[in-house]
């Protein structure tokens, strides 16, 4: 069927001409400034530098401290979405009495914002907090509250677990529909071969899974590098920096130190590494589906 | 375990017989149902309880509320100044949801009629955006902004959510066209109709439950944000409520417990009421955008 080049720049062109100016203009801005000291105000004060803010970076302890803390937080928070997500899955596919209303009150969580889930949180392990009254109450095994976020490794691991109560829910959800999908003949077969629990799991629904693990995984990956609301209002990635991300120490050189350009160097390492999450699919998926 | 008598089906003693385990199974499943259930709303219904307690019931140390103060909730609008708070969430996200579902909808049935390698290329760099992360692009926006006279506005606001809503809105409405039959517009077309008919009066009408789907997603998503309204709408009392919200907590956090949480609550149960109602659609949009792809 015909249609005219002006018809489809009338469909199209609205949001490519938006998607240019406010998403490739900025990312473009963004690239520009990593390569400039600038304090923000005046672009005309603003200078190139070449590669020194990159240079900065790598002499940075800060940066390195925040850019382990991401790729663990992004690691660990992707091995239990994931073992959960799917745990929980095959659970409520037993159609046991009750996976209804768990498969709801997983979903719960997925409509808050990681503002609230850090309030949640904050009240849930803070020293009148309903964890601490339990373990020093109602057991007696601690006298004293325990500070969930003032103590490195534990402020980092209350992180970690947020995120997981948060969003668990995209993965079960994801996990459950490709469940669905598995012709149930495939699972009677096995198990007339004899085949137990594990190993029809092992040997034919983790296989029928695949794919979609690959896009669970990448969700996970791309989600967790950009991670900043949750940690900046539980932590503001102390206690000493224990708990801080890319992007929280990008928003102290951007607006709290005027470190424009620094920051923007920080930010293209991070859209970098979103990028490179990309390359898990395809040997994630397996061959079949690339 | 004594659960097995609850079973509700007259078969379930001859399951019974022939594998004796399958029933105990079957109520430990149950049981491992509701108690995963009842910890992933545990800590809204602790905060729920927090809520309705006077300030010396939240520092008794107890597990049930001892009072039911619900003035909380009156008394946390006034102090957090809420009212304004809700009419600029709901305005940033309406504006949002209305201006990147009206471009995203035109432009994927565009990119899923008419392939070519132009459209191909374009779908692709407007999926790149999904990978940026929003702190790259905040400096530049706040220039942006500063210079055209929309630093602390609305609709700077809504701008800029929007450039991250259109590429979810295009991925999750191209996978959707697909499955829609050509050939009802090409009847259209030689029919007499213009391609801006056809596309009103045949493909927009069968859309409906895709553009609801991405309507809730960028409900969800503009609702929550965080960081966008920090940086480009900081006044106090005139941002959103997520920034309002982390604002107090850092200010009331350790002293106005009761107050914060009935604030948080009030926060959550618009989106919460919206999500539950269409949560059908939100599968629909993670099969249709993730899955298809």
């Amino acid at each position: 069927m015909f249609v005219s080049w002006r018809v489809k720049a009338l469909f199209v062109g609205p949001a490519v001409a938006y998607f240019a100016v406010f998403m490739l203009l900025p990312v473009l801005a963004a690239l520009g400034l990593a390569w400039t000291s600038w304090t923000g105000f005046d672009i005309g004060q603003a200078s190139w530098t070449g590669a020194d803010n990159f240079v900065a970076l790598v002499h940075d302890p800060v940066f390195g401290k925040a850019l382990w803390h991401t790729a663990l937080f992004v690691l660990l928070s992707t091995v239990l979405l994931n073992v959960t997500g799917l745990l929980v899955a095959m659970l409520i596919n037993t159609r046991a009495r009750g996976h209804d209303f768990l498969r709801v009150a997983m979903c719960v969580p997925l409509a808050l914002s990681p503002v609230i889930t850090a309030v949640l949180w904050q009240y849930l392990l803070g020293p009148y907090g309903l964890v601490n009254q339990l373990l020093s109450d109602v057991l007696g095994i601690t006298g004293e509250p325990i500070g969930f976020l003032g103590e490195p490794a534990l402020a980092f691991a209350t992180i970690v677990s947020a995120t997981v109560w948060q969003y668990s829910g995209i993965n079960m959800l994801l996990f459950y529909a490709g469940l669905q999908s598995l012709p149930s003949e495939r699972l009677e077969a096995a198990a007339i071969d004899g085949a137990g629990w594990w190993s029809r799991t092992r040997f034919v629904v983790l296989p029928h899974l695949r794919p979609v693990l690959a896009i669970a995984v990448l969700l996970n990956l791309i989600g967790g590098w950009k991670v900043f609301d949750l940690v900046y209002v539980l932590t503001k990635g102390g206690p000493n920096r224990s708990t801080e991300m890319l992007s929280t120490y990008l928003y102290e050189q951007a607006f709290t130190i005027n470190n424009v350009g620094f920051a923007a160097a920080i930010g293209c390492v991070t859209c970098a590494l979103a990028i490179a999450s990309m390359l898990v699919r395809r040997p994630l998926a397996g061959a079949e589906y690339a | 375990m004594t659960a097995l008598g609850h079973e509700p089906k007259a078969v379930a003693p001859i399951a019974m017989r022939v594998r004796p385990r399958a029933g105990t199974r079957r109520a430990a499943a149950s049981l491992a149902c509701l108690g995963l259930g009842a910890a992933f709303v545990l800590p809204l219904l602790w905060v729920a309880s927090l809520s309705v307690r006077d300030e010396a019931d939240i520092l008794s140390l107890r597990i049930l509320p001892g009072s039911f103060h619900l003035a909380n909730y009156a008394d946390a609008f006034k102090t957090f100044n809420l009212g304004p708070l809700f009419v600029n969430s709901i305005l940033i996200t309406a504006g949002t949801v209305i201006l990147s579902v009206a471009m995203s909808v035109t432009a994927a049935y565009a990119i899923a009629s008419w392939r070519s390698r132009l459209t191909e290329g374009l779908f692709l760099l407007i999926l790149l955006g999904l990978m940026v992360p929003p702190s790259l692009v905040i400096t530049p926006f706040f220039i942006a902004m500063l210079n055209l006279g929309l630093y602390n506005s609305l609709l700077g606001v809504i701008l800029a959510e929007s450039a991250f809503a259109l590429p979810v809105g295009i991925l999750i409405l191209r996978g959707y066209i697909d499955r829609i039959p050509v050939e009802l517009v090409g009847a259209a077309r030689v029919d007499g109709a213009t391609s801006w008919q056809a596309f009103r009066h045949v493909v927009l009408p069968q859309l409906t439950p895709a553009i609801v789907t991405v309507a809730l997603f960028i409900t969800i998503f503009t609702w929550n944000d965080f960081l966008l309204p920090l940086v480009l709408l900081p006044s106090s009392d005139g941002s959103t409520l997520t920034v309002g919200l982390a604002t107090s907590v850092g200010q009331y956090g350790q002293s106005d417990v009761g107050l914060l949480a009935a604030a948080s609550l009030m926060s959550v149960l618009p989106v919460l009421a919206v999500f539950m109602a269409a949560r059908r659609y939100y599968v629909l949009g993670l099969s249709a955008g993730a899955l298809k792809q």
